[in-house]
């Protein structure tokens, strides 16, 4: 594989609240490769998202947050930049579509100006040519009858629509990178469909880079080349998508695979709950920290942090008996 | 035999400007005792609001609603008060649901106070058992909504519906809120309940894999209307309707054939919900079907049996279209 | 910030555990002594008045007369101001309409002056007072409680306990009003140290209450006309009326504080 265009080592972000310290993401260390798709999927409460703004550095003047370890982009350290920098890689290198499109759009400024703005902030270019490209952006993600709606606001457009504006400008100075996080968990399962098909396509014509955060499983398998599992700040397996269906080793993966009511499963089967609550991000574990709901959990579960065990090319779980559970059942 | 039978509910709401948006256009469903049913639909579909209308919470503009042979939408003050204890709700937003100040001991017995059930005494045992049947430990009895977990509450929300032995309960969407590793143990829950009980359930949600596991009949609606009603199985196994189809194929499912059913959901279900305030004329999938021809503007199709099978479909053309794809496939 | 207030219901409940002096006690050639002196009948902290009467032993006297017009004043206008703003808020329409208008028209009203009107009318008393100093307050109640009540009714678990069977007096007295307690305490702590005021400002203008009753208010007045001479007479009882409507304020914003995080 060519040298990664985002390399993650050892991300650790905490939050100081105060109620205490919040170790949101602990220790997380990934590659993604140019024209990648990668995935990052678990519940609430695992890190997913902090991740992603962490990368970006997009914590408000309002958060202590710290962000320790390194991410480089394309060799340069992102958590080492100076403000100007940092905004150069932000929309043009690295572009990113939030979960909320109603409150991610300025809901008193005409959407086509949106775009528009975002083209001007990176490049230098007229105002008329700036238009004419965010006009074409609109033609591109699919909001009908472009021209005569670069005026609208955000309001009188329904979510998908504004979903795709959003990536409209996420995508406006062709990053080299799409973060989605949550993009389609707030609409429609009609429109999710679309807006995940067009985020392929996008991600093919321009050869993006796309890091897909999501909770659900499909929209993973539908959209992402790899995948990382996380729980409790950390990820617990990665690998690719397929093999991970195919093959999940972790106890949580397994879990939280089976406990997805299918579609092709026939009703009254039981569906297999995984026991206990989320960890409470307050008091992590001192071991594992899926080993106060894990099934198979033996002593040093609870005492040591497992590192990761490879299973394979680009398989690998965070798990002490990962290499037992491999073992033909 | 049913238990509940609504018969052409309409529910308008007038909007600001004196206009009115239809939420709810003639939609007849029936419940057998025990049964469960569950209803979907995306945003707009109504499926909320007929919850509510069935129970009176918001009435309805139209139409009947029959509970054990007695008509709901006559009832006011205190004899509707006094049936709520045979129909129950569970909301979806397990925290908005539960009053802050009041402990789980007072919610659970709140129920049967209110409709003089039970001494004194007695109330506070049954409190317990359901507690514990709801899979709660004792000492939550004292504990108050703030202090537990979106699935703690859930739960609670649940043993407050039951805890009158109901024979019917409504759950408007009430995993939606909840973590996935979450939602199966209080779907899980549900399903006992319902069996130990032996209570009705109408599940509304927009999931469908969740309704597919839990439901014994499934509606499908689409703006204020259902689209087709059946048997669980058979309705997955074979939609006849393009919506119902389009819905399936829209669940991205974890397999490998994840991006070529998104392809199909894209054709079946193409565009966007049109808006309630100006729904199309004739049958209100038109706009985004890939089967609609000049036909489908003049008439709203009306739900219509399937040869041979417990389903209903509202669409005039289902056979044609079904026939259509045969012969493609085969080509 | 609890304590000040338990020494002046302690002072008001028993105040002879805190007087020095008989506060009518006459003692005419300790005349306008000012503070720290020491008389034929001992130490007078505070000094005294034109009749040699202990003008620290007067304060604590004042204090329970002082709260309770305060606090029953509050209790009765609050009562009155929360049933309405819940009524109105709950239920809206016409109800609504013209109970606002109600609140308004009152409003509108100077009723300061209405008070002192129907106090000189009706010939000044602590009955009287208790029943006009109401008439003052009840609106802020009806309004705060009304906005609470229009926001708690939108509420999912006000809906929930419909659908329960709950109804509109059970709705109203376990679900609605519980949630609103807050709210109507820390309002009801800072208008009591409105009443005070107002009461001392009645009394000041020798509307409110009559010697020989002795309330905060009356000692200030009656020291107005010395000030030049006993200066004590007059600012020392004001600084304790003003120290203890600052007191209620900031208690009201702890339990504000403190029901708000619970809330």
């Amino acid at each position: 594989m060519s040298a990664a265009l985002l390399e993650v080592n050892d991300l650790r972000t905490e939050f100081r609240t105060k109620d205490g310290v919040v170790r949101a993401v602990n220790s997380i260390s990934f590659e993604l490769g140019a024209g990648e798709a990668l995935g990052f999927v678990g519940e609430s409460g695992s890190g997913k998202s902090v991740t992603a703004l962490s990368m970006l550095r997009l914590f408000g003047p309002f958060t202590d947050a710290r962000i320790k370890g390194q991410v480089l982009y394309d060799g340069r350290d992102l958590l080492k930049l100076g403000g100007n920098e940092m905004r150069k890689i932000r929309g043009r290198e690295i572009g990113m579509v939030f979960q909320d499109p109603l409150t991610s759009l300025n809901p008193l400024m005409p959407v086509g100006q949106q775009v528009a703005e975002c083209i001007r902030l990176h490049e230098s270019v007229s105002r008329d040519v700036a238009n004419r490209r965010a006009t074409e952006l609109f033609e591109l993600v699919g909001i009908p009858d472009p021209k005569n709606r670069f005026n609208d606001l955000p309001h009188s457009f329904s979510g998908g629509m504004r979903q795709r504006i959003m990536i409209a400008i996420a995508i406006a100075c062709k990053p080299r990178v799409l973060i989605a996080d949550e993009p389609t968990t707030a609409l429609d399962v009609t429109v999710q469909a679309q807006i995940l098909l067009l985020l392929n396509d996008l991600q093919r014509e321009f050869g993006m880079a796309l890091i897909m955060i999501s909770h659900d499983f499909g929209v993973i398998a539908a959209t992402c080349d790899r995948v990382n599992v996380m729980y409790g700040g950390r990820i617990v397996e990665h690998a690719f998508t397929e093999e991970l269906f195919r093959s999940a080793n972790h106890p949580y993966t397994e879990g939280l695979l089976k406990l997805v009511p299918s579609l092709e499963q026939r009703r009254g089967e039981q569906l297999v709950p995984i026991s206990g609550q989320p960890p409470d991000v307050f008091e992590m574990p001192r071991g594992c920290s899926f080993a106060p709901r894990c099934p198979h959990v033996v002593d040093v579960c609870k005492e040591k942090q497992p590192e990761i065990t490879t299973l394979g090319p680009s398989h690998g779980s965070a798990c002490w008996i990962a290499e037992q559970r491999r073992l033909p059942r | 035999m049913s238990l509940l039978e609504t018969r052409d509910v309409v529910v308008d709401f007038p909007t600001s400007d004196g206009r009115s948006i239809r939420a709810v256009d003639h939609v007849s469903i029936s419940l057998k005792p025990g049964e469960t049913l569950g209803v979907v639909g995306e945003s707009g579909c109504g499926k909320s609001t007929i919850a509510r209308a069935i129970l009176q919470l918001i009435r309805p503009t139209s139409g009947s609603v029959v509970l054990n042979d007695l008509e709901l939408t006559d009832l006011k003050g205190r004899e509707l008060r006094s049936l709520r204890k045979q129909m129950q709700m569970v909301f979806q937003d397990p925290r908005g649901c539960l009053d802050p100040r009041m402990t789980v001991g007072a919610l659970l017995t709140e129920p049967l106070r209110v409709h003089k059930l039970f001494a004194s005494g007695e109330r506070k045992l049954r409190a317990q058992e359901m507690l514990e049947r709801i899979g709660l430990d004792a000492r939550f009895m004292s504990r108050r909504p703030a202090d537990m977990s979106g699935g703690q509450q859930q739960r609670v929300a649940i043993g407050r519906a039951l805890i009158t032995n109901p024979e019917l309960v409504i759950c408007d969407e009430p995993v939606s809120a909840l973590d996935v590793s979450i939602q199966a143990q209080v779907i899980n829950l549900l399903g006992e309940l319902q069996r130990d009980l032996g209570v009705a359930l109408v599940f509304i949600a927009h999931d469908l894999a969740v309704v597919r596991h839990i439901s014994d009949r499934v509606a499908v609606m689409y703006l204020g209307r259902i689209v087709e009603e059946g048997p669980t199985d058979e309705l997955f196994e074979n939609p006849r309707h393009p919506y119902t189809q389009g819905l399936i194929a829209s669940i991205p499912q974890a397999d490998s054939d994840a991006r070529d059913r998104l392809q199909t959901a894209q054709r079946l279900a193409a565009g966007d919900l049109p808006s309630l305030l100006d729904p199309p004329s004739g049958c209100a999938y038109r706009t985004r079907c890939a089967y609609a021809q000049e036909s489908c503007s003049k008439e709203v199709p009306t739900l219509r049996e399937v040869p041979n099978a417990a389903q209903r479909v509202a669409c005039d053309r289902w056979e044609e279209i079904q026939a259509g794809e045969q012969l493609e496939a085969r080509r | 910030m609890l304590s000040p207030v338990v020494l002046l219901l302690l002072c008001a409940v028993v105040p002879d555990l805190f007087q020095l002096h008989d506060p009518q006690h006459q003692n005419l050639r300790a005349r306008l002594l000012p503070p720290w002196s020491t008389s034929s009948d001992g130490f007078h902290p505070l000094g005294t008045d034109s009749l040699g009467r202990d003008l620290y032993s007067q304060m604590v006297e004042g204090t329970r007369l002082t709260l309770t017009i305060a606090v029953v004043a509050t209790a009765v206008g609050g009562a009155f101001g929360v049933l309405v703003g819940l009524v109105s808020g709950y239920f809206g329409g016409w109800l609504d309409r013209f109970l606002g208008r109600l609140s308004e028209a009152q409003t509108a009203m100077p009723m300061f002056l209405v008070a002192i009107l129907l106090l000189s009318l009706l010939g000044p008393s602590v009955t009287i007072l208790l029943l006009v100093l109401p008439t003052l307050l009840w609106p802020i109640f009806a309004r705060v409680v009304r906005a609470e009540a229009m926001r708690l009714k939108e509420a999912l678990f006000i809906e929930a306990s419909v659908a329960v069977g709950c109804s509109t007096w059970t709705l109203l007295r376990t679900h609605m009003l519980p949630n609103i307690a807050p709210r109507i305490l820390v309002l009801a702590v800072i208008e009591v140290g409105h009443v005070m005021l107002a009461e001392a400002g009645l009394s000041f203008l020798g509307v409110g209450v009559q010697p020989p009753d002795v309330t905060w208010g009356l000692l200030i007045a009656g020291g107005r006309p010395l000030l030049a001479v006993a200066w004590w007479l007059t600012i020392l009882p004001g600084v304790l009326l003003g120290v203890t409507v600052l007191i209620l304020n900031l208690l009201s914003r702890q339990f504000e504080r403190i029901s708000g995080a619970a809330g």
